[in-house]
């Protein structure tokens, strides 16, 4: 997969913009339905507790995924949403792509590269999802 | 007394088990070692309820992700996806931990998910087993799960990992909080291994006791096949046909005159004698004589593939092929090896139950022994199990069986302890005469019909098959008295000097 292509893709989705956002959304459409906890999920992809909260935050405002507003429970129902036909077209490409090793190591390292040059949500193409900015840390996977 | 309002599983055989279900809102638990097929049970539990009962369904993962899952099940062909598309179906992924506390708490998120698509049904794969030293909290913990599944008005059937392939050793305390627990096994036949599922317990109806075989089919699920040694309907044991006067023609000339016109309607008849003796073509003959009539016939062949009976039938002048493009023969064949009884008589049953045959022929009985055991009681059971499935639907049978004694029989069955279970016995034996093998036929047994034990002589030939001789000499030898033999009972009496004869009073 040329990495101008995973560009573009990511150009188009606008909402991811971290390694961990990267994780999230595959954990969750390998699991579109779950109920969890934020700890469980921290066990699960491998991020810090703020990180993976952020990276949920950037999802829900996307439209990606929504989840149970139950505040008084520590779990939540996270169910992975796929957003408009347009961009579920263009996430279910990504997701294609990040399915190997190789494509989701290589959509990794465009995110991070994206991340350093400041080169995020923006691009040549327009953003589709309305995403909050977060900030970024530069936190790695625990494992 | 009221019904019980059954859930059928739509399982292929498994409702059979279940004399029609499992009662509404029961727990069931189901048991056994990794690989015993306990996920594709629930799953199919679970598709065929929101599939073919229109009952949506749920289905709790812990360890398996929910998209392998719905790859696997695709191989069945059950799209799980388009289930969850029409809003028939949830598979949720938590930990067990969280499904436990759900099940406690009524606005729990997790069962709104349930009750928003009115599920019926719930499926939990990988129920983890509870500590074994705490058996007392193990027990109250099941105990709060079911009745969590109860208030939500769901059958349930949970998926219990057992650590041990000695279901005794494996016995847990929700065990006796289930009301229905079903355990899976898988076993080693010789080198090969057979499936096994058995109702344990089922609270609120009947089901049969015992293990019964099953296999996983791709393309289908699960087949379960009843233990052949469960009672089946009460008509089948009064099945035996009461017509004395009616009589089904062997097909054989001259034979029929020997039997006293025929075999009884629904009789069982077997035919004994070395390989080579003709019991085939006698067979061969039967059906091709049910063919002529226009009465449908179930050959089952074991020893010989289709093409080869086909052959042989040629080779006596029967077209065996035509009759069966007629819809007149059906002629199955199951090659001996790694025999699954239950399944393979599972097959018989649905061939009858469908083909409706008039006649059938078993090619041949020793088979069954030497793949089940000739002296096990399973061997015996599932001959008794044909029996009664050929009286009940009315089918007139006949059993090959070959018994190993060239010249002569010491005894009719061997170790094969059946022959009180049949009607009519023909020995066919090898005579040396001469330097000649020459066919001898002897009507050892008719059940009901008084005949001559006469032994007679029988040829086969070559594109007409086999007739019995008619007896030209018969009136040149003298019947004697048994006043005129010595040793009567021993097995060799010996014949009295005529001038030692004593006079017939």
């Amino acid at each position: 997969m040329k990495p101008q292509r995973i560009g573009e893709l990511l150009d188009r989705i606008g909402c991811l913009e971290h390694p961990c956002d990267l994780e999230l959304l595959l954990f969750f459409s390998r699991h579109p339905l779950a109920f969890l906890n934020s700890e469980r999920l921290v066990e699960y992809v491998g991020y810090d507790l703020p990180r993976i909260e952020r990276s949920l935050e950037t999802l829900m405002t996307a439209g990606l995924l929504r989840q149970s507003t139950d505040s008084t429970r520590p779990a939540r129902l996270y169910v992975l949403t796929r957003g408009s036909s347009t961009l579920g077209g263009w996430l279910s490409s990504l997701l294609r792509i990040a399915a190997t090793r190789e494509g989701r190591l290589a959509v990794i390292h465009a995110l991070k590269q994206r991340s350093s040059t400041g080169l995020s949500s923006g691009g040549e193409a327009k953003p589709v999802a309305n995403v909050r900015p977060v900030p970024r840390t530069p936190e790695e996977p625990h494992a | 007394m009221p019904e019980p309002d059954l859930v059928k599983t739509g399982v292929k055989g498994f409702d059979e088990v279940l004399f029609g279900g499992i009662p509404r809102g029961n727990v069931i638990l189901v048991a056994g070692t990794a690989g015993t097929g306990k996920t594709t049970l629930g799953v199919e539990f679970v598709y065929r309820g929101a599939h073919e009962f229109n009952e949506p369904g749920v289905i709790v993962l812990f360890e398996v992700a929910p998209d392998k899952l719905i790859r696997d099940a695709a191989l069945f062909g059950w799209d799980l996806r388009e289930l969850e598309r029409n809003g028939r179906l949830k598979i949720i992924f938590t930990t067990r931990q969280l499904f436990q506390q759900q099940l406690q708490q009524a606005d729990s998120p997790l069962l709104a998910e349930a009750a928003a698509i009115g599920a019926r049904r719930i499926f939990v794969d990988g129920l983890g087993r509870l500590p074994e030293s705490n058996d007392r909290d193990s027990r109250d913990a099941f105990h709060l799960l079911a009745e969590g599944l109860h208030r939500e008005n769901l059958t349930a059937m949970l998926a219990l990992e057992s650590t041990f392939a000695d279901p005794a050793a494996a016995r847990a305390p929700e065990e006796f909080v289930a009301d229905t627990i079903v355990r899976l096994s898988i076993e080693p036949v010789q080198r090969a291994v057979l499936r096994s599922v058995e109702v344990v317990k089922s609270r609120g109806h009947e089901y049969a006791l015992g293990r019964h075989s099953f296999r996983i089919i791709n393309g289908q699920g699960l087949e379960i096949y009843r233990r052949v040694q469960a009672p089946r309907s009460l008509q089948r044991e009064r099945g035996a046909a009461f017509d004395a006067t009616s009589r089904v023609a062997t097909g054989i000339p001259g034979l029929d005159e020997l039997v006293n016109g025929g075999y009884f309607v629904a009789s069982t008849t077997l035919v004994v004698g070395i390989s080579g003796a003709g019991k085939s073509v006698m067979a061969l003959q039967f059906v091709a004589e049910g063919a002529r009539r226009g009465e449908r016939s179930l050959m089952i062949t074991l020893d010989e593939p289709p093409a080869q009976v086909l052959r042989n039938a040629h080779g006596i002048g029967i077209d065996l092929q035509s009759a069966i493009d007629k819809g007149l023969v059906h002629l199955w064949y199951e090659p001996p090896q790694e025999f699954e009884i239950d399944r393979h008589f599972a097959q018989i049953e649905a061939i009858v139950e469908h083909f409706k045959p008039k006649r059938a022929v078993i090619d041949s009985l020793s088979t069954y022994g030497s793949s089940l055991g000739a002296a096990e009681r399973s061997f015996r059971d599932f001959f008794h199990a044909i029996v009664a499935l050929m009286k009940e639907h009315q089918i007139t049978a006949v059993y090959n069986h070959e018994n190993p004694e060239m010249l002569g029989m010491s005894s009719m069955m061997g170790e094969f302890k059946v022959s009180s279970l049949v009607d009519n016995i023909l020995l066919v034996n090898w005579v040396e005469l001469g330097d000649t093998f020459r066919h001898a036929l002897t009507v050892a047994k008719m059940r009901a019909m008084p005949t001559s034990r006469t032994t007679h002589e029988c040829e086969i030939v070559n594109g007409q098959g086999m007739r019995v001789l008619s007896r030209p000499i018969k009136a040149v030898l003298p019947v004697v008295p048994f006043a005129g033999y010595l040793g009567l009972i021993s097995r060799a009496p010996e014949r009295r000097t005529p001038e030692r004869v004593p006079e017939t009073p």
